[in-house]
């Protein structure tokens, strides 16, 4: 469905004029407000998907080496490229065909190598992209893009932006979590709030594709009896010198970090989950546990009420060389823990309304680089969506003959965040917020929702 | 260039000027208007003509191939009832794209190659349509169609008028009615600035209008604390708390306003929050985090500056242009190279390979950076379009723009695709020139001398070492795992290998060679010697087919030069010989360089041959030992060094014949070029011209002029209004870093004008005007509890009738930590990024960023390094200034984090320790603790509650059950850190 403009406009000035009510005049500390404690999520429309769990492949997997089938590439394998490559590209013009064995997969018959042959077993209710493309030749641009959709300033976070229109589902817990992000490529900027307020920002658990112990900074540094020290002095000060908004807000974040120290621990805490859980997501396996541990925990938020959790795989797709071995160990690190994660929101009945989307910031050249290797191709490449309303068993537009540019029905990084917004029920051209004497967007003036890929 | 708002301060200027204006804007209307009918002329005719000569064919080709087309894939984006006409262009009337969008007309007919369309369909432009290119055949037909004349029926109803969105022109004589463009006024009845009561003279007028009472001055010791952490970001000393609560007079304030005034701390307090404004780090963030070696240096000028008293006006031209400005000495040289700085910290996408787009980013920081900062204008929205809300246009931007396209600010790559830029060597005294000129000097003779030597040496190895038949480790085969290495230097060849003293019995290598006489060889093994290789190393030597079993112990070193004489043997002309060193049963490194052999025997002259070694020999080591000496004065000599040209982050004009005025980039595209519009000023602050003429330079010194030019509307209006900020809580007007049509009106507008216009009259000085806020009563106020009733009467305080409590910004929280822990170091800080390389961290998974003098440290926070994406989380939760964006006044949050960092962060605990073992040394008994602490902490005497709570504390099962009383105090004063009272301003 598509709101027209009309519709759109009056929609937004109530939206947006409530959401900047929100945010300046109330109490900063009103985190969840409301009298549930939870915010009233912004709904310019029905929504499908109550929450994204975004599985970040950074440095980009390749597309021709997994989901995006090109035969033209296999039987040109070692020719010449036939048109130009794209400037500033240190690949050769050789084809490489990919090393891996393509098949068709499920009822659907969707290609697909079997480099991951875990994730292969649910792609009849996954949808396969073929025809993203996005700015920025380098990591540190397309980085930005698919995180916060700028490839040069510093803007929201995807996570900040539905932070922001949704808020959390439970009032103890944080609305955007990010899962061992990196500290590279911008790295916090990637998961903060930039201009909008500073509780949109992530809450942070390990960095850079490690979980580590798994726990928020400083929440078990702290014991009950400090909080209500604090408590105390708070209340001798504001009987003696007034209350006011500044201090009530200081003193509800007291409690708040309070209450997120009873309720946070036990929502992270892996050790409840049983033995057939953690097989299903590899945990306790030397190559698939921290990559595991961080999609359980990814689940385990999911269904507390966080509402965007990005689960980073750690800088490791970028094979500029290697690309069979690296693929391979990174295949071996994530497919399991993946596809159990699939299968663990299918078996909880939580894959309806959560949207799950795995990708790198870009994909990589058919041609290659060194002998055994790719350069980055932000000009065409997959990505991979499923749950949350989006259609099963089906890819959606194409790139060129040997998977180089995207051709048809071409969706940019723009696109799809319109689309991940349209399935949580907003509006990108409705989700505003007034910085610098404008109004700014997650999609800045771009964005198309791909309703070819929804369900009706 | 004459100063645009001159005819504001010279009445009969104006009627001449207004003169001049008239004729000179009605005839450039006539101009336009004359060029838009000529336009429409030539349209026209090329309409009829095509008109004309189109037959039902070519309108049948329209209809059967081109219009279906449209539709299908352009009308979504391109019609009258798009939702958002894409690029001003629309398709579906013949008009539309004759007249054309944003990128002007999209189709020329008859020249398929110059039409827009054409570029757009064939993905060669912007990639239209954008859900997929068109099929060939398709692409072909639009250019059949156009090269045949582009026949296009669809002609629009005749009331309807097309115009091109290019030329929107705004109406400037109603854009510069709005406040922020008028000069400030002076006020009917100017009251005196030089008197205390001046700024509450002008509250006082709108709180009687309005019927408000305003609250009372507050007590000294809440009024003391506001000024001390107001002027210096650091509690007042409980010894002047005593003395000021003793003697509240209006003269002991005084003397206490210019007390602080004076400090080097009101200095440091001020240049933190001028570098809010300025994006302040020392680094660049973002995808490559580069060190900002030298931003320190633009830190202590801000501190110098403040410190000073120097003029705003001159810190903005130096900040813009200070490298284009006669200086008077090399000091102050060096301060306008470095305010520079300023210009370049933004933080830059460095890894962009596109560098023309990396440029214009670059000047869109910058120009946003200067539009924000010193105008409270937002200018880029400019980049793309005209601006939505203020008289800004796109010509506007690319006006300024190219000011900054014309300077350099990056320049050259640190790596490949990354862009750098060039560190400016500073000015420095003849006497340090000479020294380094000298240093280099005596560097460059020893170097030359450790080369000649080392040269001699070389010589001389090769001839000792190479006679007789060498084998060397890569002419050998190898079989099991070795490693080469060049580790240890004295060996033969590029290098030697080990075994790593791994896989024992697994790793052997066989030296062969043919010996071509008869006669007696001598066998020397080349190895290097340590402590931890193999002391037992077999070596088989096998002749023809005798075998000899030999061993090695090389822990000791060679017994000659680099080899030893392990054996002579007798041998039969071309005797087949191999020499085999295994690692089987070894107790540690095998090392194998290369084995020699050489003939001893009667072929030569035995005597001399052994005369000759020795005599290398002995030069050797007379050679060895000149080299040692010539390394160690080296050594010396750089130890010694005089300190190197110091350099600062600055940026300069590029040559004269890179600098040119900047083409309209369409829609911000860098590859979309439009006119080029001529380097100068925004419209709507000139009622004559806009462009710099004369312009030596990039422009940026006409800029800075510009910007400072006493008669500005807005540069000294907003200055005014940061200064207000920081101290009263609120700006004057609100959104200090907007004053354009979206933001927020002035409160007060006659006292903002009168401010400014004191400020500029008596040379812009800071001090001047702090000393003015902080001495009047509006300061001085007490705040109210919101449940009183003045509270719901002017819920914002727009009136100003009441103080209103602050946060104390994260850096002066810090600080006052450290000054109760009795830790703080008040001393500056040179050169804080030196141990850091070109990148503060790397990009990998596996970087650690080793950061030097973090929280811990003892010095003030401003003397921290500052790096982007590092930020310590006790002050990003603190609400720090992020350094990645321009913060003119900083969010007050109350997130989660921010109590967890404050109760649970070591750094905090340490310093609750450090403060509560200064108490219980300097108190005796609760009584004293809560006075020393209250005192200390909050900067007042103590409460009845204060001492409750103490002794609730002290009372608790968990106070009970530790350990040390130590613990125990540290608890409650941790608990103080983390208090409300502690971090805000009553």
């Amino acid at each position: 469905m598509k709101l027209n403009r009309r519709d759109c406009l009056v929609q937004s000035t109530w939206t947006t004029g409530a959401l900047a009510v929100t945010a300046s005049a109330m109490p900063a500390s009103n985190v969840w407000a409301n009298d549930s404690g939870v915010q009233t999520p912004v709904q310019h429309h029905a929504a499908k998907a109550k929450r994204v769990i975004f599985l970040f492949m950074h440095g980009g997997p390749s597309h021709v080496d997994t989901f995006d089938y090109k035969p033209r590439l296999i039987a040109d394998n070692g020719k010449d490229l036939p048109f130009e490559l794209p400037p500033q590209i240190s690949a050769k013009p050789t084809l490489l065909a990919s090393p891996w064995k393509w098949s068709q997969h499920g009822e659907a018959g969707l290609w697909a190598t079997d480099l991951l042959p875990e994730m292969n077993k649910h792609l009849d209710s996954l949808c396969v992209v073929r025809s993203m493309h996005t700015r920025g030749q380098s990591h540190g641009q397309a980085v930005g893009m698919v995180n916060t959709g700028s490839d040069n300033f510093v803007r929201p976070s995807v996570g900040a932006w539905i932070s922001y229109a949704l808020g959390a589902g439970h009032p103890d817990l944080p609305a955007h979590v990010a899962i061992a992000p990196a500290t590279a490529h911008g790295g916090p900027r990637n998961y903060g709030a930039a201009f909008l307020p500073a509780k949109h920002q992530a809450t942070v658990v390990g960095k850079n594709g490690q979980i580590g112990d798994g726990k928020i900074a400083y929440l078990d540094a702290a014991e009950g009896y400090q909080f209500d020290l604090v408590n105390q002095i708070n209340r001798g000060h504001v009987q003696s010198a007034g209350r006011d908004r500044a201090t009530d807000g200081a003193i509800e974040a007291v409690d708040l970090a309070n209450r997120m120290r009873g309720t946070a621990p036990e929502v992270m805490d892996l050790s409840e989950e049983t033995e057939a859980t953690k097989k299903l997501y590899g945990i306790d396996e030397k190559t698939t546990d921290s990559f595991g541990r961080s999609c359980l925990m990814a689940r385990r938020l999911a269904e507390s009420g966080v509402r965007f959790i990005t689960v980073s795989s750690g800088q490791v797709w970028d094979q500029h060389g290697n690309l069979k071995n690296g693929h391979q160990k990174n295949a071996a690190k994530t497919d399991l823990p993946i596809a159990g994660l699939f299968a663990d929101l299918k078996q909880r009945g939580l894959w309806e309304d959560t949207l799950v989307v795995w990708g790198g910031e870009f994909g990589r050249t058919p041609v290659v680089q060194g002998s055994n290797g790719r350069d980055h191709n932000p000009q065409g490449f997959s990505m991979v969506l499923g749950g949350g309303g989006i259609r099963g068993g089906i890819t959606y537009g194409e790139t060129d003959d040997y998977g180089y540019y995207a051709v048809r029905d071409r969706v940019h990084m723009h696109d799809l965040h319109a689309t991940m917004l349209h399935q949580l029920g907003i509006d990108h051209e409705c989700l505003t917020y007034p910085y610098a004497g404008r109004d700014f967007r997650l999609t800045d003036v771009h964005g198309r929702v791909v309703g070819e890929i929804v369900e009706s | 260039m004459k100063s645009p708002f001159a005819p504001h301060l010279f009445d009969n200027v104006i009627a001449q000027s207004n003169r001049d204006r008239c004729c000179s804007i009605a005839n450039r209307w006539l101009t336009a208007r004359w060029m838009l009918v000529f336009f429409w002329l030539t349209i026209g005719c090329a309409a009829m003509v095509s008109a004309d000569e189109s037959n039902e064919e070519s309108f049948d080709f329209f209809e059967a191939r081109i219009r279906p087309v449209l539709i299908k894939h352009c009308y979504e984006c391109h019609a009258e009832d798009s939702e958002d006409l894409g690029g001003s262009l629309r398709l579906d009337v013949k008009d539309g794209w004759e007249v054309g969008g944003d990128s002007g007309p999209a189709i020329r007919p008859g020249d398929p190659a110059a039409s827009e369309l054409m570029a757009a369909i064939r993905y060669e432009s912007s990639e239209m349509p954008p859900s997929g290119k068109l099929p060939d055949h398709v692409v072909r037909d639009f250019e059949k169609w156009i090269r045949d004349g582009a026949a296009d029926p669809r002609l629009m109803d005749e009331e309807e008028q097309l115009t091109s969105s290019q030329p929107k022109s705004f109406d400037w004589e109603q854009a510069r009615q709005f406040w922020a463009f008028q000069p400030p006024r002076a006020s009917e009845s100017p009251v005196a600035f030089d008197s205390d009561s001046a700024i509450d003279a002008y509250l006082q007028r709108r709180l009687d209008a309005e019927g408000l009472t305003a609250t009372p001055i507050a007590s000294p010791s809440v009024r003391l604390r506001r000024l001390a952490f107001d002027l210096t970001g650091l509690p007042p000393d409980p010894e002047t708390l005593r003395q000021f609560q003793a003697d509240p007079s209006d003269a002991h304030w005084r003397r206490l306003v210019d007390r602080y005034l004076a400090s080097t701390q009101f200095a440091e307090h001020w240049a933190r929050h001028w570098m809010d404004v300025a994006r302040y780090a020392d680094s660049n963030g973002s995808d490559f985090n580069a060190t900002h070696h030298d931003a320190w240096r633009y830190r202590d000028y801000l501190v110098r500056s403040f410190a000073n008293d120097m003029p705003i006006d001159r810190m903005i031209r130096e900040q813009i242009a200070g490298d284009l400005m006669p200086a008077s000495s090399d000091e102050d040289r060096r301060d306008k190279l470095v305010a520079t700085t300023f210009l370049m910290i933004g933080t830059k996408m460095l890894s962009e390979r596109n560098k023309t787009k990396l440029r214009m980013d670059v000047v869109d920081e910058q120009l946003d950076t200067v539009g924000r900062a010193f105008l409270g204008m937002t200018f880029g929205c400019a980049r793309c379009h005209d601006h939505k809300f203020d008289p800004i246009t796109t010509r506007d931007y690319y006006a300024m723009a190219g000011i900054f396209r014309s300077t350099r600010t990056l320049h050259g790559e640190s790596q490949q695709y990354v862009s750098t830029w060039k560190k400016t060597p500073l000015p420095i005294s003849k006497k340090h020139k000479e020294s380094i000129r000298e240093h280099e000097k005596s560097l460059q003779g020893l170097d030359q001398e450790i080369k000649a030597v080392e040269a001699e040496l070389k010589v001389l190895a090769e001839k000792t070492e190479l006679e007789g038949i060498t084998i060397d480790d890569v002419d050998a085969v190898r079989e099991g795992h070795w490693v080469e290495s060049t580790y240890k230097s004295g060996f033969v060849g590029k290098g030697y290998v080990h075994d790593e003293n791994r896989n024992k019995g697994e790793a052997s290598i066989r030296f062969a060679a043919v010996l071509p006489n008869a006669g007696r060889y001598e066998l020397r093994v080349h190895y290097n010697s340590s402590g931890n290789r193999a002391s037992n190393l077999p070596i088989v030597v096998q002749l023809n087919d005798e075998t000899h079993n030999l061993v090695l112990n090389q822990t000791v070193p060679p017994t000659t030069g680099t080899y030893s004489v392990l054996k002579e043997f007798d041998c039969e002309a071309e005797t087949r010989s191999q020499v085999t060193l295994s690692n089987r049963g070894t107790d540690g490194y095998v090392i194998a360089d290369a084995v020699q052999w050489v003939q001893v025997d009667g072929e030569k002259d035995q005597g001399e041959s052994d005369a000759a070694i020795e005599q290398s020999i002995a030069m050797r080591t007379t050679l060895t030992q000149t080299l040692k000496q010539l390394k160690s004065q080296r050594a010396d000599l750089v130890a010694n060094a005089p300190p190197p040209v110091p350099t600062a982050m600055a940026l300069a004009d590029l040559p004269i014949d890179e600098q040119e005025d900047c083409p309209i980039h369409i829609r911000g595209e860098v590859s979309n070029l439009g006119d080029i519009v001529p380097r100068g000023i925004p419209q709507v602050f000139s009622e004559s011209t806009t462009a710099f003429e004369p312009l030596e330079g990039s422009g940026r010194l006409e800029l800075a002029q510009w910007l400072t030019d006493p008669d500005h509307p807005l540069t000294a209006r907003v200055s005014v209004n940061r200064i207000w900020m920081h101290l009263m809580g609120e700006g004057l007007v609100r959104t200090v870093d907007n004053f354009g049509v979206r933001g927020e009106k002035p409160t007060h507008p006659e006292l903002l004008d009168a401010l400014t216009i004191d400020f500029v009259r008596n040379g812009w000085r800071q001090k001047r005007l702090i000393r003015n806020i902080v001495c009047s009563d509006a300061y001085s106020r007490s705040m109210v509890s919101d449940d009183d009733p003045r509270v719901s009467l002017d819920p914002e305080n727009r009136l100003r009738g009441r103080a209103v409590r602050r946060r104390i910004p994260a850096e002066a929280i810090r600080d006052a930590m450290l000054v109760a822990a009795g830790t703080l170091d008040p001393s500056g800080r040179e050169n804080l990024m030196d141990s850091y390389a070109t990148l503060v961290s790397q990009n990998n998974a596996n970087s650690k960023a080793t950061t030097k003098f973090g929280l811990d440290d003892p010095k003030r926070t401003i003397y921290l390094p500052l790096i982007r994406s590092e930020v310590p989380p006790l002050l990003a939760n603190l609400d720090a200034a992020d350094p990645d964006l321009l913060v003119g006044k900083r969010p007050t949050t109350n997130v989660p984090a921010q109590a967890l960092t404050l109760i649970g962060s070591p750094e905090v605990r340490r310093w609750a320790m450090q403060t509560t073992k200064r108490m219980m040394k300097e108190t005796a008994d609760d009584t004293q603790r809560v006075r020393w602490a209250c005192a200390v902490l909050f900067s007042r005497d103590p409460r009845p509650v204060d001492e409750q709570i103490l002794h609730a504390w002290l009372e608790s099962d968990v106070a009970k059950a530790m350990s040390s009383d130590e613990e125990r105090y540290r608890e409650w004063i941790a608990a103080m850190f983390a208090s409300t009272e502690f971090r805000f301003l009553d």
